[in-house]
């Protein structure tokens, strides 16, 4: 009996299973890819807000506080977004006829609240707290980035969960003192500056501790290993559990 | 398989089975051998058609659902369904914005919670309460523990009452005969009625409430009372305590109503009294914790227990010794206890059972002063009676038992709560009525029938319909104030809706007379009243909000 098929569909047979291997490897891994994309996550997306309110002005140039603006971020689980009011406080001195200002006049007027559009955004089903991680250490711009360079606000990290637990496993990476000393004056809420820099040996950082004493630093795994202590950060085992923060 | 049942279905009916031959059936019986058990006496006779059903498992027009989509194709799709639902989140995520206050007010921390006292009114029982609010809406309500009358557990009313609040089905609007109006329509049209009452000093004006301790609505009252001395108010709260007062009036000549200290009973007889309830129970948190307090054993001072009632209780599960008996022997129980220890000297009737009297008698005469009786709220002015005498003879009033005047405010000449409704109803019949204010009490739907608040009536015309008739629809005008559009509301030419005590100023006596303030945690969500308005609207000053009235006071 002859043979219905070629020789060569032997090695076409083999070709189909493995490119067929092969696309379902690539699609897999174009989407997994693509999950994680600015295109998805928004991150380093500049988002045009009305009106266009400039971090790197508030912040960089004139050298606001966090603080002033984002008043629950110390106590609350949200961080805080100005009413507008706290936008009048000066606003009603200075650039009080900038017509770039205009809707913040106008909801002053009306009692019209404005409208922002959130730049960072958490999925619903996720807990976050502000005010745990700035009395843990975890600095502002850990993890909003150099808040002060930033025109427009956009996101540093992507927000998803890989970037969460990349902390929550090892926290000693990130921790910041919360009082440093620099010529033998000491200088507190590290936790809200946009110029702190993690101790290395180009950069030794002379650290306040709770007993008093003050300790030249140049490594940061040691000193978060002894702010984990001093804050009384809780195990990895704990801050790493799902219903830490899928609560 | 469908089709089967289709079939079946089609089938004419089964041909009715014949009767049972019960003889054949005996005798079935007697030949068995061992035990056999059977569900019916077809199964023991083993009918063709009792098998016939067995066989088919589900009997006829029982049989399995028969859709065009089967249960097959239905777990299918849906399973299909559910695993494409996980590809909704490979979306992007939608934008959201923050809108942030104009002016934040102060003490408003964004994300946290705050709490405000208040009280919560409940007919006659006041609660203090603690309200969480998130962002200016109230979410959650629980016992206050810093009030001298609160306690930090709560009850199902309590819990619950937070639901009314935002309850869909609240009365939003203004209603005149099913129009809707505003508050000043109402307060214009009031304004002829009102004057003809004048007039005659009130004689068609009546007023209907339910219990109620606000002392400002009392003033109130009084006040609209003086200006129209012919008007009457009545009272009409289906859950009431009369027999409680009536029983009090026979003990004492006056009307206290007791407060029970368990934490210093050791030995405890409730007489149908099911005080570990909530339910028409006012002392029921702090007497529940009382009562825990003592039945720790490590502390070793645990109490003791007796439970006289007709119906399975709470309290009943946790006595130590409980006596079931007939709604109808709990006075005479009451009558032979008081005989032996000597207080009246009515004991004519033995109880059912000596032995229990007996323990219990010789258990509360060692315990004098650490005893305690309780008379259940359901039971006649007699066992009231009886019970206060039975605690001063056992010297435990002002021990473990205190007398407080009633916080409820009441019309004067007031008998009972029955009695009031009656008078109002004679006088509605009588035409007597022009101008009739209910607030917070809905009589179609908790009156007595023979009041004939609300009825059927059969036309004569239509035999074949009934009718819902009212004597309320005798009064030419009638104000309805309530939470819901309820039966009342049907039969009332006005209906104003009410505001929930979360939107209200006002203020409340808890049972041991404490004063409380009721204040709002947010704004009338449908611009609801107040009792306190719409009693204004019959004085001098008809604009006044219910803030002014209890500051006023």
């Amino acid at each position: 009996m002859a043979q219905i098929f070629h020789r060569s569909a032997n090695s076409l047979a083999r070709m189909s299973i493995l490119g067929g291997l092969f696309i379902l490897v690539t699609v897999g891994a174009v989407l997994a890819e693509l999950q994680r994309s600015p295109y998805v996550t928004r991150q380093h997306e500049a988002r045009v807000q009305n009106p266009p309110f400039s971090h790197q002005h508030h912040v960089g140039g004139m050298g606001l506080d966090c603080r002033y603006c984002h008043t629950s971020v110390e106590d609350s689980n949200f961080a805080g977004i100005p009413p507008t009011k706290t936008c009048m406080n000066c606003h009603a001195q200075i650039w009080s006829t900038q017509p770039m200002l205009e809707p913040v006049r106008e909801s002053y007027r009306t009692g019209k609240s404005l409208v922002w559009i959130r730049v960072h955004d958490l999925p619903d089903f996720v807990y976050f707290d502000h005010s745990i991680h700035i009395n843990k250490g975890v600095g502002c711009q850990s993890c909003h980035g150099q808040v002060d360079k930033m025109p427009l606000m956009y996101m540093e990290h992507s927000l998803q969960m890989e970037w969460c637990l990349s902390c929550h496993r090892e926290p000693e990476k990130y921790l910041r003192p919360k009082t440093i000393v620099v010529d033998g004056k000491e200088q507190g809420d590290q936790i809200f500056s946009m110029k702190y820099e993690s101790p290395s040996s180009m950069n030794p950082v002379n650290v306040k501790l709770a007993d008093g004493t003050i300790r030249p630093f140049t490594d940061q795994i040691e000193l978060g290993k002894i702010l984990k202590k001093e804050y009384n950060l809780r195990k990895v085992e704990d801050i790493t559990s799902c219903s830490t923060c899928h609560r | 398989m469908s089709n089967n049942c289709k079939d079946e279905r089609l089938k004419p009916p089964a041909p009715k089975a014949a009767p049972l031959d019960l003889a054949a059936v005996r005798e079935k019986l007697s030949q068995a051998k061992g035990k056999r058990y059977w569900r019916s006496l077809e199964e023991l006779a083993e009918t063709e058609e009792f098998k016939e059903m067995l066989h088919r498992e589900f009997p006829r027009h029982a049989s399995e659902w028969s859709d065009g989509v089967s249960r097959r194709n239905f777990m299918q799709l849906m399973g299909a369904s559910l695993a494409l639902a996980g590809l909704s989140a490979c979306t992007k995520q939608p934008v959201e914005n923050i809108v942030p206050y104009v002016r934040q007010p102060e003490e408003i921390i964004p994300g946290k919670p705050l709490y405000f006292a208040t009280s919560m009114p409940l007919g006659a029982v006041t609660r203090p309460v603690l309200v969480k609010s998130d962002m200016g809406r109230p979410i959650k309500v629980d016992g206050n523990p810093d009030h001298p009358a609160g306690s930090s557990g709560s009850d199902v009313y309590t819990q619950a009452s937070i639901l009314g609040l935002y309850d869909p089905d609240r009365s939003q609007t203004i209603v005149e005969l099913g129009e809707v109006r505003t508050w000043g329509d109402f307060l214009t049209s009031l304004q002829a009625p009102l004057n003809a009452q004048k007039a005659s000093k009130g004689a068609g004006l009546r007023f209907l409430t339910g219990d109620f301790t606000s002392p400002t609505l009392a003033s109130q009252m009084k006040a609209v009372l003086k200006t129209f001395p012919q008007a009457k108010w009545h009272v009409w709260e289906p859950v009431n305590h009369d027999n409680g007062r009536a029983g009090a009036q026979l003990a004492f000549g006056q009307t206290l109503r007791p407060q029970y200290k368990l934490e210093n009973a050791d030995v405890v007889l409730s007489l149908d009294a099911d005080f570990l309830s909530p339910a028409n129970n006012s002392g029921f948190l702090h007497y529940a914790a009382a009562f825990g307090k003592r039945r720790k054993v490590e502390a070793g001072n645990l109490n003791r227990l007796y439970v006289v009632e007709s119906i399975l209780s709470p309290t009943g599960a946790k006595a130590d010794h409980r006596l079931p008996v007939k709604a109808t022997q709990i006075e005479s129980f009451a009558r032979v206890i008081a005989g032996k220890l000597g207080v009246g000297g009515g004991a004519t009737a033995e109880s059912g059972n000596p032995k229990f009297v007996d323990a219990v008698v010789a258990d509360l005469q060692k315990n004098r002063g650490k005893s305690l009786v309780m008379a259940g709220e359901t039971q006649p002015p007699a066992v009231h009676a009886l019970v206060h005498a039975i605690n001063d003879a056992l010297g435990n009033a002002g021990k473990t038992v205190t007398y407080f005047d009633p916080v409820t405010v009441l019309p004067d000449g007031f008998t009972s709560h029955i009695e009031s409704l009656r008078d109002l109803a004679r006088d509605i019949e009588a035409k007597k009525v022009e101008l009739l204010v209910i607030i917070d009490s809905n009589p179609a739907y908790t009156a007595p029938a023979d009041l004939k608040f609300a009825h059927l009536h059969m036309d004569d015309n239509s035999p074949a319909e009934w009718k819902q008739e009212s004597i309320l629809l005798k009064v030419p005008n009638c104000v309805h104030i309530g939470l819901y559009q309820d039966e009342t509301a049907q039969f009332c030419r006005w209906h104003i809706n009410a505001a929930h005590y979360l939107e209200s100023w006002s203020d409340a006596r808890t049972p041991d007379g404490t004063f409380g303030i009721i204040q709002p945690l947010i704004d009338p969500l449908y611009g609801g009243k107040t009792a306190h308005e719409v009693l204004g609207a019959f004085t001098e000053t008809p604009g006044s909000s219910s803030y002014d009235w209890v500051r006023g006071y």
